[in-house]
């Protein structure tokens, strides 16, 4: 395989960490450009605080750069990135959980800040607000909010969440219920503003 | 179906998630993590040429204690050196003092000088 910087974008995943196992460091930036927009969501989501969530993505492609020699590619290499961002995100968390007890244990905002919106298709959507939404997802574990995260908003296939936290479909199936019962429960508990067009109804 | 409602009531919180998923590329992002692996790749470098010529870290710090040791054995024993050639030199002064009172006085008195400041 004959490759240079210029066709790197047409190369596959697979390819380019080829490269870099051959040697070729600097392909390692191709695979950061392409991962990096949804693997700092995935951190932002986790932690909450977007300087954390840098950090934690910054440290999650070191992590697979360093990883990279012993990955065999059993995975697709999105899914062992990802696994390695849920084991380090929920590292983080737990330890900035047992943080917060001493510091600040204001979890949820009492409101449910939602908004109308008309998708492409002109019907309606309501949306929640992003730092509600990240409030109502501290209500779950670490692990469940990751696969809750990776399913819902990343569309990780069954098949994909199983190798990702090695266990039966089963058994992810019924984590998603209940995580997906919690996160409803909550929603239902708050007091609902309607936000629209960037004006407040109450 | 309980099943359908549950998943009607759930698509806002989905639809929500969705929009949050991905944030905009960033090539600062990409450099900074860049900067890291180019850090990274040079202290491995710098490992394996250490691993080549059969050092661990430890191998160093051991080295660095024998140089330091070395440096210190050699400067206290110039300094003891030096010490020794000092005595010597104030041997060879009373050797003379002793010489000059004899000369200029007389054997006996300046033998009872010399010990007597000794004794004293």
């Amino acid at each position: 395989m004959k490759t240079n910087a210029t066709n790197l974008p047409e190369c596959s995943d697979a390819d380019i960490v080829a490269l870099v196992q051959a040697g070729e460091r600097d392909a390692f930036a191709e695979l950061v450009r392409r991962h990096e927009p949804r693997i700092r969501g995935y951190c932002r989501y986790m932690l909450k605080d977007v300087a954390a969530a840098e950090d934690a993505a910054q440290e999650v492609f070191m992590k697979a750069f360093l990883a990279l020699g012993s990955y065999r590619g059993d995975a697709s290499f999105s899914t062992w990135l990802y696994r390695i961002a849920m084991n380090h995100c929920c590292d983080v968390a737990r330890k900035n959980r047992y943080l917060s007890f001493f510091l600040d244990r204001r979890e949820l905002t009492p409101q449910l800040e939602v908004a109308v919106a008309r998708d492409a298709s002109g019907s309606e959507q309501t949306l929640i607000a992003k730092q509600t939404l990240f409030s109502l997802l501290q209500c779950l574990s670490e692990k469940d909010r990751s696969l809750i995260l990776l399913r819902e908003a990343y569309g990780l296939s069954y098949v994909e969440l199983m190798e990702l936290c090695n266990c039966t479909e089963e058994s992810i199936r019924s984590r998603l219920k209940r995580a997906r019962k919690k996160l409803l429960a909550k929603k239902e508990s708050l007091d609902q503003t309607v936000v629209l067009e960037g004006e407040s109804n109450a | 179906m309980p099943k359908q409602d549950d998943d009607r009531a759930f698509e806002p919180i989905r639809q929500s998630l969705r929009r949050e998923a991905e944030l905009t590329a960033s090539n600062r992002f990409v450099d900074a993590v860049m900067d890291r692996v180019g850090g990274e790749t040079r202290s491995r470098s710098w490992g394996m040429f250490s691993q080549a010529l059969g050092f661990q870290e430890w191998g160093f710090a051991l080295c660095a204690l024998f140089v330091v040791a070395l440096a210190t054995t050699s400067y206290l024993s110039e300094e003891n050196e030096i010490s020794t050639q000092n005595l010597l030199l104030s041997e060879v002064q009373d050797e003379l003092l002793f010489q000059t009172i004899n000369d200029s006085d007389g054997s006996e008195l300046a033998l009872l000088a010399f010990y007597s400041e000794e004794d004293l």
